[in-house]
């Protein structure tokens, strides 16, 4: 048998709009706008380049709710492009694509791209490599079987792929479709697990290789890291080597920035320079969306809270002094510092800070939930579809519902405690 | 923590002092210290001590980091003391003396967990911290939670923090819609983007129903295609057949004239053009030859008619430069006699003067009466020096008679004077009585303070609701707290409502019950319900009916005209059967709920009986619950004389008065104590003035005033011998300056003879002639110089003038006998005038002559080139004629006609053809003629305009689909390449990110000012009497006494907020806005000592540093806020730093050891 190579992605997310970017005059919009189309088309140009042998895509191609047919007609030219160089493409469809308009009306540009069967398993045969490919698409968005047991037995003699969109598991912020073990992938005896539905990068086998690849590209500060696909060469049957490839265009980043009790504002945003050449040399020439937390007690916290939205601008201009316009995009400036003050000693005191202390402790949240619940309510009422937007984890919304959020209470009292020696 | 020194190394701008300090209670410390001497320094350097020196401190600004170190010596409690030090080391450790580290835990004691923003915010005080203090009090209308922050060191204005952490927030997101705000932006770049990307998408059925309309449309464009283009084969063979039709008729006309001419010669073209052109050039050569010939001939006459007169011109130079000289003789001969007469004056002029002086010389030889300039000089100043020195003695006279008669009143009048006696210990006593200010104003004042605690007590006891007795009386009452008779009020009042709500309850209940038995009897009560057979009989009544009306409408029966049962005619019966047969159903439908219905009233009053019962047994208990709560409330209340059940406010309002009544009783008490204490230390000053002025009185301020008599009188005497003393010694001393200058004058005056002598010599004049004389002499032999001069310069120009005037005639004379011809010898003026213009003439005719010549030349040249341009051209036409073949132009020019028709008809014969193989599509000509006679020439214009039409209308039908077919490609490439729906994706999740961003700070701004105003609400709760009392006692000995109270007061927005009451307007209150600038100062300072205090009862000291605090502050109130200060520091150490020296004569009126001045110690510099 001879060596072939392969590429293993999954969850494309095509014309995914990324989140949490602000709007930003000097950020390149159509590098933002086009990530998940110019992360496949890396992958292509690599396919190509790199003369692999095959590609497999393990589900969600793109959004379920996007209609938008120029996405139907991007992902086929650019199937078209491998399938013009002679390398097939196989995918199933996930949980997100499989209910899709898209998917409903997608026509594969001949024999060598195929989107498999959502009734019943099936198997992809090239019988040049000796490779078969199982597989089956989810028939609708929530696929709650074990699909993966009625998966067909291997072909004897040949690499044995299986194409599966599930969490194998569960896992947080993953619903648990198509719900399998990795002892019940492994007792198939396939060469080859090709998983799809978790954005992380992981390996959950390598006997035989069970492999999530991650997305192709990070659409939020969530999906930070690089991203791309998995090489996969086999040689003899048997897997030799299985490596990670980025095909992202934009780097999604936390860049945690601990600031001691001596920095002040200048060295903070000093620190913050620092931390951001290092990640922006860590994306490799990529467009770097980051997000910045500051956190510690320290002395830049006075200034930072008496004016959060100017104390973002320099922490944006720092970055746009680092690397220019277009480098950079900030998703997030978090200000989690805290004051001087140490809270628990200082309501021993018997000062103003203590004085102050002491009262913000007999205050319950119940003493204000009235008048924050009333404000936050007036303000995600202003637009029906606010709430959605902003998720039930935004502080918001939890107040709107009658819960004051710790974090919210926690800042709200350093921004007081850094206001005291105003 | 006291300090007893303070030793700074090499910090700042000290390089080794020690500042000693007195560490004991009662005692407040004053360094004087001029400004940039390091005041603010000593600050830094004491917090530098307690909490360390900073890595990159900038006090090394003089002496680097080297060295650097802070000391203090610490007094303790046990009466000794510990030193220790900080140094500018890696570590920052302190150590004692030798250097040895020393255990932290020595400061965390004395700190207790402080730190250094609470040092400088709390201990620390400067003129511009109280400045600020002072109007953040302001600022925030004496807010009380606000002015204790403030003054505590904390938030200066809390208040204002507030609204700003409300302004962000609605900067940011405000509730009401402000489109300009950042929420609401992104708010609307939201709903746009939803509503973009919506519009935007394009749908794949859609995509698809484009694709099928798209080849649909190409399949039409090829049929149409190709019917054009078969149309357009026929229209081209058509138009072949018309194209060639003429060409070949030109083609056959050409080929018979060549045939029949086949002699001709073929001739260049252009030789007809070459002929003609020949022959007019030698046309035109010969007419030019003649006219140059004449032109010449009258060139030569012109030039020959021109004659110049050269002996004049050869004289030119010499006329034109006598006549410029002309001028200047003509005004020299005018000017003359006029200049002659003033020499003559100037020389009379002379004679006189000489004559003054004695002098008998002629006036030309007035110079040598001149003596030289510098004799002339000396002598001036000798004038001027006997001036000087002749007023100098004058006045030295004066002066010695004016002194000596002024010393001699002067010792007379010191006789006269008496001795001054010795009133010091008068003086010492009276002002140590007054050192507090005048004792009757201030005996006044203590008075009028207990008249005015007296009225307060009085009026504090009369607004005591309830209570006639006294105020002691008042002050033993024991109440129980108002939060004891609050949490009673408000569970009577929960009783209350409780009872109330009970009741009503009750009462809904009880209506609810008769309600339901009105619908129960409503249902029970109702008509009988037809039956089924009733129903049968109605329907059948109406179908019956309508049988009738259709048999005589359609059928033509004849049937009776009424109904048989009601008489009516058949349609109205008809109407009324169906309608009673529908009510007959409908009460029939509705039967089968009237069951259901009657079972449910019954339930529903069944119900209402229960609930009503279940509302009178809680009513009863909310009751009994009422009447016990009353109970115990009038029991708490019986101690209080406002009735059996007061409200919670009467108690509040008694509680309040009563606390004033016990204000007023112990302020009373106090003022009296005073007035007391006051009049025992008079009895004993009294007693000792009366010793000192030996007087029986015992009336202070009688012996008061007596002093001062007494001790004015002493000072006048004393001022009076001492000024007369000093004018004697002073007229002495002008006396013995007035002789001496006498004799220098004296010594001047015999020098000054000796030059005088010698100059007179000089000048020929006695040598005792008095200086004035003299000076007379010499303005006269000035006067002469003058004179001499303007006659020396006068001469001179005569006789110049007289020179030109004789050059002019002379040269004149000799040109007139040269050129007689043109001009006389009588007047060389006249002379010179016609040779000028004779001049002029001759020149004018020279020019002319130039002129002429130069055309001759010219006219010359030309008659030469004319001759041999016409042999020229006549050579020329030789040769074209024999080129041609002919002998003369004639035969010349028939032949070349001949030649040319040939040329004309073999190109058109030649064009034909070529225009043949064009428009006949390439076919030969032969082919041609053929095609051409298969059709009549009129048969072919309409066959052609067939085919057009067929071809236009299948043309136009495909031009329309391929615009079908363009325009919906387009539309698909746009909509292909279309990124408008991606764009509206991301602008919504920018938006989405706008939007949580500015809403999450939003929260948290709202928060904040939510948790302060809650704060400021718990401090304002918690703020004890005893702290407000404090304060206004500080305050009151701060203004001395102006302020008597600090109140707190709600205002209409339920804000604590200060109050403060004067003395002598007991019945006002003042707010902070009334104060004066310094006022407020003044209160913010108490505000920080109480604060202070409040903070020392459960902390260890640290020593209160205040920098200039006093310096806007006047004098009466400086002493006071000493006092305060004095009675701080029995509590934590008091540093005063300032530059005002009178501070410190200030603290001198206080107690002895009230204020101690700190010593200042210069050490070794060591490194």
């Amino acid at each position: 048998m001879a060596t072939f190579r392969f590429l293993h992605c999954a969850d494309l997310h095509l014309d995914s709009p990324l989140r949490g970017l602000e709007a930003d005059p000097d950020a390149p919009v159509d590098k933002i706008r086009g990530a998940t189309r110019d992360a496949l088309q890396n992958l292509v140009n690599f396919a190509i380049e790199q003369h692999v042998d095959f590609v497999v895509a393990a589900g969600d191609l793109y959004d379920g709710d996007w209609q938008d047919w120029r996405t139907g007609r991007f992902l086929l030219d650019q199937i078209r492009r491998l399938t013009d160089e002679n390398i097939p493409f196989i995918a199933i469809r996930g949980n997100h694509d499989a209910a899709s308009v898209i998917t409903n009306n997608l026509r594969m540009p001949g024999e060598a791209a195929r989107l498999l069967d959502h009734r019943r398993p099936e198997t992809f045969r090239l019988p040049d490599l000796q490779v078969a490919i199982h597989g089956q698409s989810f028939a609708t968005r929530a696929v709650t079987d074990n699909i993966a047991r009625t998966y067909p037995p291997p072909v004897p003699g040949w690499f044995n792929v299986g194409v599966l969109h599930s969490s194998v598991g569960a896992r947080p912020l993953h619903d648990n479709y198509a719900p399998c073990s990795v002892d019940e992938l492994r007792s198939h005896d396939y060469d080859y697990w090709a998983l799809g539905h978790v954005h992380e990068r992981e390996v959950l086998s390598v006997n035989p290789w069970i492999v999530f690849p991650g997305n192709l590209q990070g659409r939020h500060i969530n999906e930070a890291g690089p991203k791309g696909a998995t090489v996969v060469t086999v040689a003899d049957r048997k897997v030799v080597d299985v490596v990670h490839q980025s095909f992202d265009t934009v780097r999604w980043a936390r860049i945690p920035v601990v600031l001691t009790q001596e920095v002040d504002e200048d060295s903070a945003l000093t620190q913050v320079r620092g931390a951001l050449a290092a990640s922006l040399e860590q994306a490799e020439g990529r467009l770097l969306a980051a997000r910045i937390t500051l956190s510690g007690a320290c002395i830049a916290h006075d200034s930072f809270v008496r004016d959060l939205g100017a104390a973002r601008e320099k922490i944006r201009a720092e970055a746009l002094a680092l690397a220019g316009s277009g480098m950079i995009w900030t998703e997030a400036v978090d200000i989690a510092t805290t004051p001087l003050i140490e809270v628990a000693a200082g309501k021993i005191r018997t000062d103003a800070i203590g004085q102050l202390l002491r009262a913000l402790d007999n205050i319950g949240d119940s003493d204000i939930m009235d008048d924050v619940r009333s404000y936050a309510s007036a303000m995600l009422d202003k637009a029906n579809p606010l709430r959605a937007a902003m998720g039930e984890h935004h502080a918001a919304t939890k107040a709107a519902n009658g819960e004051i959020a710790a974090i919210l209470r926690q800042r709200a009292q350093d921004l007081l405690l850094g206001s005291l020696d105003e | 923590m006291r300090l007893a020194s303070f030793t700074l190394h090499r910090y700042g701008n000290y390089e080794a002092e020690r500042i000693c300090f007195d560490a004991r209670p009662g005692t407040v410390n004053i360094l004087l210290a001029p400004n940039s001497a390091g005041k603010s320094v000593l600050r830094a350097a004491f917090a530098d001590l307690l909490f360390g020196i900073h890595n990159q401190t900038p006090m090394g600004f003089r002496f680097g980091y080297p060295g650097m170190r802070v000391s203090a010596e610490i007094a303790r409690k046990d009466g000794g003391s510990f030193a220790f030090s900080r140094r500018k080391v890696r570590g920052n450790v302190i150590s004692d003396d030798s250097g040895q580290a020393l255990d932290p835990a020595l400061l965390h004691g004395i700190l207790g967990g402080r730190d250094r923003s609470l040092l400088e915010r709390l201990f620390a005080l400067d003129t511009e911290a109280l400045r600020e203090g002072g109007k953040a009090l302001l600022e925030s209308g004496g807010d009380v939670a606000s002015a204790l922050l403030s003054a505590a060191g904390g938030i200066r204005q809390a208040r204002a923090l507030r609204q700003r952490l409300e302004k962000q927030r609605d900067d940011l997101a405000p509730v009401r819609r402000t489109a300009s705000r950042p929420f609401y932006l992104a708010l609307d770049k939201f709903q746009e983007a939803r509503r973009g990307g919506r519009a935007e998408t394009l749908l794949p059925d859609e995509w698809f129903r484009q694709e099928r309309e798209l080849q649909t449309l190409i399949a039409r464009q090829h049929s149409c295609n190709a019917a054009a283009e078969a149309a357009s084969a026929e229209i081209a063979r058509l138009e072949r057949i018309r194209r060639v039709r003429p060409v070949l008729a030109r083609y056959a006309e050409a080929e018979v004239w060549l045939a029949s001419h086949q002699d001709v010669p073929s001739l260049a073209p252009e030789l007809r053009q070459t002929l003609a052109a020949v022959r007019l050039d030698v046309v035109t050569q010969q007419d030019a030859t003649e006219r140059t010939r004449a032109a010449l001939l009258a060139a030569t006459e012109a030039v020959e008619g021109v004659i110049v007169d050269a002996d004049l011109l050869a004289f030119a130079e010499l006329i034109e430069r006598l006549t410029g000289e002309a001028g200047a003789a003509r005004k020299a001969c005018s000017d003359l006699p006029g200049v002659r007469g003033q020499y003559e004056h100037g020389l009379s002029k002379i004679g006189d003067l000489l004559r003054q002086l004695g002098s008998t010389l002629p006036p030309e030889r007035a110079s040598e009466t001149l003596p030289k300039t510098a004799l002339l000089a000396r002598t001036r100043n000798l004038i001027e020096a006997f001036g000087e020195i002749a007023a100098a003695v004058l006045g030295a006279d004066g002066q010695i008679e004016t002194l000596v008669c002024d010393q001699a009143n002067i010792e007379r009048r010191l006789d006269e004077t008496p001795p001054v006696p010795d009133a010091r210990p008068l003086a010492s006593l009276v002002e140590a009585i007054r050192a507090d200010g005048d004792p009757a104003a201030r005996f006044a004042d203590v008075e009028r303070t207990l008249l005015d605690m007296q009225t307060a007590l009085n009026t504090a006891c009369a607004q005591v609701p309830g209570w006639f007795g006294e105020a002691p009386a008042l002050a033993a009452i024991a109440p129980l707290t108002m939060e004891i008779y609050a949490r009673h009020e408000k569970e009577v009042n929960a009783a209350r409502s409780k009872a109330e709500a009970a009741g009503q309850r009750h009462q809904d209940e009880i209506g609810r019950l008769e309600q339901a038995r009105s619908a129960l009897a409503g249902i029970e009560h109702g008509g009988p319900i037809p039956d089924e057979a009733a129903l049968q009989r109605a329907r059948a009544h109406r179908d019956n009916l309508w049988q009738l009306i259709y048999r005589s409408a359609f059928m033509g029966e004849p049937v009776p005209a009424t109904d048989a049962q009601s008489d009516l005619p058949l349609p109205l019966a008809f109407e009324r059967a169906t309608a009673e047969a529908d009510t007959v159903a409908d009460r029939r439908y509705g039967e089968s709920e009237l069951l259901a219905r009657v079972a449910a009233a019954r339930q529903a009053v069944t119900e209402a009986e229960r609930r009503a019962e279940i509302a009178a047994e809680r009513q009863r208990i909310a009751d009994e619950t009422l009447v016990q709560t009353k109970r115990i409330w009038t029991q708490i209340c019986a101690a209080l004389p406002l009735g059996d059940e007061p409200a919670l406010a009467d108690i509040q309002g008694f509680l309040s008065a009563r606390e004033r009544v016990i204000d007023a009783l112990r302020r009373r008490d106090l003022a009296a104590e005073r007035v007391a204490a006051l009049g025992r230390r008079h009895a004993e000053w009294a007693a000792s003035l009366a010793a000192a002025l030996v007087h029986e009185s015992t009336d202070l301020p009688a012996l008061l005033t007596l002093a001062d008599r007494t001790l004015t009188q002493t000072r006048e005497l004393r001022e009076e011998r001492l000024k007369l003393e000093t004018q004697k010694t002073q007229f002495g001393e002008q006396l013995r300056t007035a002789k001496a200058t006498r004799s220098a004058q004296d010594g001047k005056l015999e020098a000054w003879r000796g030059r005088w002598r010698t100059a007179m010599a000089e000048l020929s004049r006695p040598e005792d002639e008095e200086p004035g004389v003299t000076g007379a002499v010499l303005e006269t032999l000035r006067e002469i110089a003058g004179e001499y001069r303007d006659a020396t310069s006068l001469a001179e120009r005569i006789s110049g003038m007289n020179a030109e005037i004789g050059s002019f005639t002379r040269s004149v004379g000799e040109l007139v006998q040269t050129l007689p011809s043109h001009a006389t010898a009588d007047d060389p003026f006249a002379a010179v005038r016609d040779l000028s213009r004779a001049l002029t003439q001759q020149r004018e005719l020279e020019e002319r002559r130039r002129v002429l010549r130069r055309a001759l030349d010219t006219a010359r040249t030309n008659a030469g080139t004319a001759e041999q341009a016409l042999l020229t051209a006549q050579t020329k036409q030789r040769a074209i004629l024999d080129s041609i073949g002919a002998e003369t132009i004639e035969a010349a020019e028939q032949l070349l006609a001949l030649s040319a028709e040939r040329a004309r008809l073999e190109a058109i014969r030649q064009a034909a053809a070529a225009e043949l193989h064009e428009v006949g599509d390439g076919f030969p000509i032969a082919a041609l003629r053929a095609e051409a006679g298969q059709i009549a020439p009129d048969e072919a214009p309409a066959r052609i305009e067939a085919a057009a039409a067929a071809r236009k209308e299948a043309s136009d039908a495909a031009q329309r689909i391929a615009e079908e077919v363009s325009a919906l490609r387009q539309r698909m490439d746009r909509e292909v390449a279309d990124t408008n729906v991606n764009t509206a994706a991301a602008e919504q999740q920018a938006a989405i990110a706008s939007l949580s961003r500015t809403l999450d700070d939003a929260l948290v701004y709202h928060t904040a000012a939510l948790l302060l105003g809650r704060a400021l609400e718990v401090i304002e709760k918690s703020t004890d009497s005893t702290l407000l009392q404090r304060l206004g006692f500080i305050f009151q000995t701060l203004t001395n006494g102006a302020y008597s109270r600090v109140v707190t007061e709600l205002d209409d927005d339920g804000t604590a907020r200060l109050g403060l009451i004067q003395r002598d307007y007991p019945e006002e209150r003042q707010s902070i806005e009334q104060l004066s600038e310094g006022t407020r100062d003044q209160l913010f300072l108490a505000l920080r000592v109480a604060a202070i205090e409040d903070h020392l009862r459960t902390a260890e000291p640290l020593p209160f540093i205040g920098d200039d605090i006093l310096q806007t502050f006047d004098d009466d109130r400086a002493l006071a806020a000493l006092r305060v200060l004095a009675e701080l520091s029995q509590h934590t150490q008091v540093i005063v730093l300032t530059h005002h020296r009178h501070i410190l004569g200030l603290a001198a009126r206080l107690p002895p050891a009230t204020v101690f001045e700190c010593r200042r110690e210069q050490l070794a510099a060591t490194v």
